[in-house]
């Protein structure tokens, strides 16, 4: 079956900020393959990559070479995000507009309208308990509410594959143990995720499958269980010792 | 980015505040111990700017006169490389014996710079031809007929900005004059004129023109011959006391005082007076014969006077 | 066009709820009051003076809400990062350029409008209304400018990174075409050489503003613009209006958006 996710050899330079230096390579050779109905851990220390290549997956960078496609589409064709939720990092949606009004915005992008998209947007709300400030403007909003804004927009026209670039960042317990229910949930509704993370518990509990990453490299890849047997250790000692820490100090 | 605005925003609208400040500071006459102060800080805010915004305020009044009807400084190098500067209009001499006519500009002489490229202009037929499809599009959309404001209630448009100008530059005399000559002879508001021309005075206490002008006022509109005497005498004063000897800028100013006041005599019927002046008058004319031709009509009039 | 309408919305709904536009339309209206309840000479009859007074208000005003909203959209957009989730739905970039376009339009000629209808209140006020079909013919013309000063700010926003620097050199730029653009033809043909061909290649290349300010016809009581030039006029900006938003679109198709 075709991967939902899939690049092959990716890579993506940065423009050196000074002349004559080497650009800065962010991704380098990158295959990765994600499947239907997965819940796909992407990891990495900060400054490894992650971003970079999500941006490549949403077009918002072009690679610099290899190539990349979602549902068989490579990421070139915009037709590529129809049916994909992304939730970027840091961002702080429109100020001057209620959390109701920016669901409603975004679900007119998708051709969203009238009673199909309120109810949406209701349930969405609901989800992710901002009820109660739905008619508040986001400039007064907390950072946590932000994040939660996000996460509604991103799920807003029910997508089949999601990318979320850190979800539970800036989230107290609470909320990052409903992004957990959601993704699980989600996986439940056959749909895909792929999502990048610090919070590797989390990432053990929910993951099928870990990508890690350091450098703009692929480390390794695989089934979380298989990585922990194969290690002998829990998933954070085995993401340290792939990035080369010393493992003596982390055990 | 709301302050950034905000910012541009009130930058924008600090000329014109500041103009309405400079022209509404004087207005507040009862304070007159803060006045001083408060025209230095104008003053320094200002500076030579003052001066600009005020010319600028009064070519904005001829404008008015033509109702928008004027050609850039571009039209007017323009002509001026086409048709070669400094033809000197000669006054009228026809002008000189008082009953000046209205000769549709906000200048009543023919003293001014602006008003003599203008009048250059209509002469050449501004704005001439057009010369490309732009210029022939942007015809429909600027004044290209020359009209002139009619009747006091359209020429009175013209005051604010002569009133403006000389809140901007209290020193210009010409701004005082040409506001009383349309207040007074167009306008019919003698008062106000009188009052206006004597703000101007107190600003500038020697200035002939505007005693000149106070004494046309008392004469043509008020009849008070004894006064408009004794106003041009002072203005013939002011003016010994400001240029002494006769030459070519200022012979205009002297012949007018005595032309005027030549007329005055022989109306009222003193043909002595009256031949006096005349000759002084001829003395300073381009025009001698013409003087010289009233004088002997006035001479004729002398034995049987006496 | 859903999408764009979509857009379009987001942007007219800022330009409502931030208050620098009530700042300046208050500053329009008290500005304009004071100067009509002044007395010049015992005369109240005057008129002219605080039409064109009102009118430049206008005209300044409209010009900083338009430059200073357009140029601030998209840079506005990458800063807060909400280019990211926008560009992740079904939307191109050229939509997103389209979308910013006719918001900040729209937005304008909403706040233009308000402008109008208080020059119309003035006029009421003094019992000098003028023609109000001329009237109508101003707005849409300085709309139709608007359009293109809009156009521009936004290739200026993706141009130059800073906001601030691409809304003052916007206002240099369309000061200066407001100001000249009619008179390069007179300075071509006064100099000879290449000097002078330049400027008749900026006379024929820069759009000309100029055209659509009807100020001095408003103020001196003349006839309304027939429909012809009208109607050429409004395609005339439309074409600008067209030439520069593909210029941003080209722009901003090719830039990467990194975070
Ligand atoms: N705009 C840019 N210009 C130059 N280099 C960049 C740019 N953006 C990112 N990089 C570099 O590319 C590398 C990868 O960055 P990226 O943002 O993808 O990391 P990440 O894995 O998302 O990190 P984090 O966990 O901190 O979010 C980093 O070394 C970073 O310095
Ligand atoms: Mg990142």
């Amino acid at each position: 079956m075709e991967p939902i996710l899939r690049t092959d050899r990716l890579r993506v330079e940065y423009p050196p900020s000074r002349r004559g230096d080497p650009p800065k390579v962010a991704v380098k050779d990158l295959s990765l393959e994600v499947r239907q109905g997965e819940v796909f851990g992407f990891l990495g220390p900060n400054g490894a990559g992650k971003t970079t290549t999500m941006s490549v997956l949403l077009g918002f960078l072009a690679p610099t070479a290899g190539e990349a496609y979602l549902f068989g589409v490579n990421v070139r064709n915009p037709i590529a995000r129809q049916r994909i939720g992304y939730l970027p990092e840091l961002t702080y949606y429109y100020r001057f507009l209620t959390a109701e009004e920016i669901l409603r915005f975004y679900a007119r992008l998708f051709g969203l309208n009238g009673v199909e998209a309120e109810r949406r947007i209701d349930r969405l709300l609901k989800l992710v308990e901002l009820e109660h400030a739905r008619n508040r403007q986001l400039k007064h909003y907390s950072k946590g509410m932000q994040q939660r804004v996000g996460l509604a927009q991103a799920l807003i026209n029910d997508p089949d594959l999601l990318i979320l670039d850190e979800p539970t960042s800036g989230l107290d317990p609470l909320g990052r143990m409903k992004v957990r229910e959601i993704i699980q949930r989600l996986k439940q509704e056959g749909k895909t995720v792929f999502f990048s993370s610090h919070e590797l518990g989390e990432v053990e509990t929910v993951c099928d499958r870990v990508a890690i990453v350091h450098q703009g490299e692929l480390k390794v890849v695989g089934r979380v269980d298989e990585l922990v047997r194969t290690h002998q250790a829990n998933l954070e000692q085995v993401f340290l010792k792939i990035i080369g820490y010393p493992t003596c100090l982390a055990a | 980015m709301t302050g950034r605005t905000t910012a541009l925003g009130c930058a924008a609208l600090l000329t014109a505040a500041v103009g309405l400040a400079a022209w509404l500071e004087p207005r507040s006459e009862a304070w007159r111990g803060r006045r001083a102060q408060a025209d230095s800080f104008l003053l320094t805010l200002l500076g030579d700017g003052r001066r600009l915004f005020a010319n600028h305020f009064f070519v904005k009044a001829d404008v008015y006169l033509h109702s928008g009807f004027y050609p850039s400084i571009f039209d007017q190098a323009r002509s001026a490389c086409e048709h070669g500067l400094g033809q000197e209009q000669e006054p009228d001499p026809r002008a000189e014996g008082g009953q000046q006519a209205h000769d549709h500009r906000v200048h009543e002489g023919h003293e001014n710079h602006a008003a003599e490229a203008h009048e250059h202009h209509d002469d050449h037929n501004f704005p001439g031809p057009p010369r490309d499809w732009i210029d022939r599009l942007s015809r429909h959309f600027r004044v290209t007929e020359h009209t002139h404001l009619a009747g006091a209630q359209t020429e009175a448009e013209i005051l604010p900005w002569l009133r403006l100008a000389a809140e901007f530059d209290p020193h210009q005399v010409e701004f005082y004059t040409v506001a009383a000559y349309w207040l007074r002879s167009r306008l019919g508001k003698v008062d106000q004129a009188e009052a206006f021309l004597r703000r101007g005075l107190r600003v500038n206490p020697n200035s002939e023109e505007i005693l000149f002008e106070l004494g046309r006022l008392a004469w043509e509109n008020r009849k008070d011959a004894a006064r408009a005497r004794n106003l041009w005498s002072a203005a013939e004063h002011a003016w010994h006391a400001r240029f002494g000897a006769v030459d070519e800028t200022n012979r205009v100013s002297l012949r007018r005082i005595l032309a005027h006041r030549a007329q005055l005599e022989e109306e009222t019927g003193n043909v002595d007076e009256a031949i006096r002046y005349w000759t002084r008058v001829r003395e300073l004319s381009p025009h001698p014969e013409a003087i010289e031709q009233r004088l002997a009509t006035l001479r004729q009039r002398l034995p049987a006077a006496h | 066009m859903r999408t764009l309408l979509a857009l379009a919305w987001v942007v007219i709904k800022e330009l409502y709820r931030r208050k620098d536009f009530y700042v300046l339309f208050v500053l329009t209206a008290l500005i304009t009051l004071v100067l009509g309840s002044v007395n010049f000479f015992e005369d109240t009859l005057m008129v002219r003076y605080l039409r064109e007074v009102t009118l430049l208000l206008i005209w300044v005003s409209a010009l900083v809400i338009a430059v200073v909203t357009a140029a601030r959209q998209i840079p506005a957009e990458r800063e807060s990062r909400t280019i990211f989730p926008l560009l992740a739905k079904p939307v191109t970039r050229g939509q997103v350029v389209l979308g910013k376009f006719l918001g900040v339009w729209l937005a304008s000629g909403l706040a233009l409008a308000l402008f109008y209808g208080f020059y119309l209140v003035v006029g009421a006020w003094k019992a000098a209304s003028g023609s109000l079909a001329l009237g109508l013919q101003a707005f849409w013309l300085h709309w139709m400018m608007l359009a293109v000063v809009v156009a521009l700010a936004i290739l200026g926003s993706l141009l130059f990174s800073a906001p601030s620097v691409n809304s003052t050199i916007c206002f240099v730029v369309v000061t200066g075409i407001l100001l000249l653009a009619g008179h390069l033809n007179t300075l071509a043909a006064a100099q000879p050489g290449p000097g002078g061909a330049l400027m008749y290649g900026l006379y024929f290349a820069l759009p000309h503003l100029e055209l659509f300010d009807v100020r001095d016809l408003m103020i001196h009581e003349h006839p309304p613009v027939p429909l012809g030039p009208l109607v050429i006029a409004t395609l005339y900006a439309a074409v600008y209006a067209a030439l520069l938003l593909v210029a941003a679109w080209w722009v901003f198709r090719r830039k990467p958006l990194s975070t």
